[in-house]
């Protein structure tokens, strides 16, 4: 599940469950979007793919590359693992 | 009388006498799908009976869905890319699905079962492709939106994933600890 909150600058997507190729359409829904900052809460997430990690490229693109520019936050378990091998600690802004 | 015998999912098999129990009973398994929902059926079946569950559905899916996108359906990597920068990927799989020669084509996945051992292969009906620089794609791929699934399942799932030459049959071994 993905949830949205959009204040002033920042934008901030909440997902929840599995961040997998089914939410590729709902994601890309949110590119649109021109905030200063993105913040990826992936606390409640357990899993993700290959996909996820396509869909946050599409968002670093978004920004122009600016690492500092998109957070993801909450990362843990499945998810970190698959993120660190992916090096996408080094491309993101990972807390 | 007809009747028709139930046979119980793996996964609940798995879940009645985890791991070890179930194998020790199996043999052979076959199974076939075409899209990308049964695929995810396939892993979740089969990740059940392997010892790590997470870290394998991850691995069968992607090597499932590589096969399905790229091998079936014959959607390259780059036009992938476009695909997912265009915001159409998901139709023009849901248009391929239906579209001849694509829509009689199927992923077919036989595990056999030496207990400890077990051995997965899934194959396509695509054209395979030159999986070795693929597995060993040490750059995942650099700022593209896909094309890092199969280096992430050699390294982070099946160690070792290998393919057939011309590469529409990907084979992966685990073992169970004993």
């Amino acid at each position: 599940m993905l949830q949205v909150d959009d204040q002033q600058d920042t934008v901030t997507i909440q997902i929840s469950g599995r961040f997998d190729y089914r939410m590729i359409k709902d994601f890309q829904q949110l590119l649109g979007r021109s905030p200063q900052m993105w913040i990826v809460d992936l606390g409640s997430v357990d899993y993700i793919d290959s996909s996820a990690l396509g869909m946050l490229l599409l968002l670093r693109e978004r920004v122009h590359g600016e690492a500092q520019r998109v957070v993801l936050r909450g990362v843990h378990g499945q998810p970190r693992d698959v993120l660190v091998m992916a090096k996408f600690d080094r491309m993101f802004k990972v807390e | 009388m007809a009747y028709t015998q139930r046979i119980p999912s793996l996964t609940e098999h798995a879940r009645r006498a985890p791991g070890i129990a179930a194998l020790q009973v199996l043999r052979r398994i076959e199974l076939e799908c075409q899209t990308r929902a049964q695929a995810e059926d396939v892993a979740d079946e089969i990740a059940a009976l392997l010892p790590d569950p997470i870290k394998s559905r991850l691995g069968l899916v992607e090597l499932l869905f590589n096969a399905i996108e790229h091998g079936n359906l014959e959607i390259g990597g780059a036009y992938k890319s476009e695909l997912l920068r265009e915001h159409r990927f998901d139709d023009e799989i849901g248009q391929r699905y239906e579209l001849a020669p694509y829509n009689t084509r199927r992923v077919r996945i036989r595990v056999t079962v030496a207990y400890p051992l077990i051995a997965i292969e899934i194959e396509d009906d695509g054209k395979g492709f030159d999986w070795r620089t693929v597995v060993e794609a040490e750059d995942y791929a650099k700022d593209l939106p896909n094309g890092r699934g199969i280096a992430i399942v050699n390294q982070a799932c099946f160690p070792g994933l290998a393919y057939n030459e011309p590469g529409n049959v990907a084979t992966v071994r685990v073992a169970w600890p004993t």
